[in-house]
């Protein structure tokens, strides 16, 4: 009996390290390493360095102009920038007047600056050939359509969500960790999730009440953890990654089934980038999503198991059939 | 001569009809959370979530009851299988059923009071509620708590895994149901077993 035992266990080893060594010569894209840029490389580091003194810091230094005493003031969060972050963002090597008014290198800085209509993505990216592939002017198309876009005196502009002074691309990779999904959502979070920056914008409180308006989710927290607000919250464009046609709660996804199912909307919002590089493979509909450590109840089943099953089950039925003619034949004689 | 027996004590048929009851629907809602479509829905997405969490919980609790019946009860004997002579008597039990039922050949493993389940019923039995249910259990209350399933295990997607060994062993109850179900139909009448299943009541030779 021990034998046997044995015998199974070898079998049921050889299987799993089958399965395991298929997976493992399976070619997945490579994830692009964006190397750590050396800030000195960059042409404005030197003119930035002067901005960067306060706004690097967590503080900046008053003079009084009378007593001539100084008082150290905190920076307000969203003065604040990171060099880190910045020299590793894609407009790393830009300097900080390139898109901020001169005139800000008067300290303590005119009140008038802050009427300064900021650029917005497509102005320095429309019609550049060297960033065509985003395709910036199909999402400022979709964000004209966008609720945001609708929101009082131009109020809204792309750095409401993203931060010109880190902006990465998160979503072309191979890899969607939970960083990703967690990065994503904060941006809408920043306001959504904070009344205090919402109100900025939008008196509209309930639109803060994120866990309320979802109660209707199921196992809400493992959405949030897992999928970005975006995945139901906007259209999708053939086109572009992400599009940029953000929906209101009437319009956004309710229907469980439209990620829940073989022809799932995740491969066109979460997981577009590897959709483009596969969606089909190890026989598993959305593989996709499996080549992500991540698994989606209606989204991922095998072909060769439904085969399978369907064979079984087909001839389990036939066998119960003949079985069943020879019994009422039996009994007839 | 027939005799009535006493063969299925209250518990267990209690056991058996919630059982019964529970594997249904989680059957009917894991098949449609599996295959859900747009298009159209066996049962609505939600509502099958709903079911199937707590059908699975339901059964569980009902499951650990039974468990602990075997243990302390005598019902528990049935379920130990006696590896010596298995393949023989698994072959003249299979050769009953496909040949010698038509033949009006006596049965090689007759129903009495010490003999409830002839061998195949037996080793089906045990590997449905000792291996497939127990694996069921673990992978669905795993796939109810995502966040304490392992991230990788050899290389490969720990929740897929689960997922995946949830699937086949669901499929494996489905299939012991059906071949159950038309089994029971083969006792003294089409309609005998499933009698003695509601009234505890057995008619043996």
């Amino acid at each position: 009996m021990r034998s046997k035992f044995a015998s199974l266990l070898f079998i049921f080893f050889f299987i799993l390290f089958g399965l395991v060594s298929q997976n493992g010569n399976c070619k997945t894209p490579k994830t692009p390493v964006q190397s750590a840029n050396n800030p000195e490389d960059s042409p404005s580091y030197e003119d930035n360095q002067f901005c960067l003194r306060c706004h690097a810091s967590g503080y900046f230094v008053l003079t009084s102009e009378i007593s001539g005493k100084q008082k150290k003031q905190a920076m307000p969060d969203n003065f604040r920038i990171f060099p880190e972050k910045f020299y590793n963002g894609v407009h790393w090597q830009f300097g900080c007047t390139d898109c901020h008014s001169s005139e800000y290198h008067t300290f303590p800085h005119a009140a008038e600056l802050r009427f300064d209509v900021p650029f917005a993505c497509i102005d320095c990216h429309g019609g550049d050939e060297a960033t065509a592939k985003y395709h910036f002017e199909e999402i400022q198309v979709e964000y004209e359509k966008s609720v945001h876009a609708k929101l009082p005196n131009d109020e809204f502009n792309c750095w409401k969500c993203h931060d010109p002074h880190s902006y990465a691309p998160l979503a072309r990779r191979d890899t969607l960790t939970t960083d990703f999904v967690v990065s994503s959502n904060q941006m809408c979070l920043k306001c959504h999730g904070n009344f205090d920056v919402f109100q900025l914008l939008s008196e509209k409180k309930e639109l803060t009440e994120v866990v309320k308006n979802h109660s209707w989710l199921p196992n809400q927290a493992l959405h949030f953890r897992s999928v970005r607000c975006l995945e139901c919250h906007s259209a999708q464009n053939q086109d572009i990654l992400i599009s940029h046609n953000i929906m209101p709660k009437d319009s956004a996804v309710h229907d469980c089934v439209r990620c829940h199912s073989g022809n799932s909307l995740l491969m066109g919002t979460l997981y577009k980038f590897r959709t483009v590089e596969s969606r089909k493979s190890y026989g598993f509909v959305n593989a996709a999503i499996i080549d992500n450590n991540s698994y989606v109840i209606g989204a991922n089943h095998s072909r060769f198991m439904n085969i399978s099953g369907i064979i079984i089950i087909i001839m389990t039925l036939l066998a119960i059939a003949i079985h069943t003619i020879f019994r009422i034949r039996k009994s007839k004689n | 001569m027939s005799e009535n027996i006493y063969f299925y004590p209250l518990w267990t048929r209690i056991w058996h009809g919630f059982n019964a009851v529970f594997c249904l629907l989680l059957i009917f809602s894991g098949f449609s959370l599996q295959y859900s479509n747009p298009e159209f829905s066996f049962i609505n997405f939600r509502l099958a979530v709903s079911m199937h969490n707590f059908s699975g919980i339901a059964l569980t609790i009902s499951y650990l009851l039974f468990f602990t019946g075997n243990i302390f009860t005598e019902n528990g004997k049935y379920y130990r299988l006696k590896f010596k002579g298995l393949r023989m008597r698994l072959w003249k039990q299979l050769r009953y059923y496909a040949y010698g039922f038509f033949l009006n050949e006596k049965s090689p493993f007759p129903v009495s009071k010490t003999n409830k389940f002839n061998p195949l019923q037996q080793i089906s039995y045990i590997v449905a509620t000792y291996l497939a249910l127990p694996l069921l259990f673990v992978t669905g209350w795993a796939l109810m708590f995502p966040e304490f399933i392992l991230k990788q295990f050899l290389g490969i997607s720990g929740i897929f895994l689960t997922a995946q060994l949830h699937v086949v062993m669901a499929f494996l109850i489905t299939l012991f149901l059906i071949i159950h179900l038309y089994v029971s139909t083969m006792g003294k009448s089409p309609l005998s077993n499933f009698k003695s299943i509601i009234t505890g009541w057995q008619k043996v030779h």
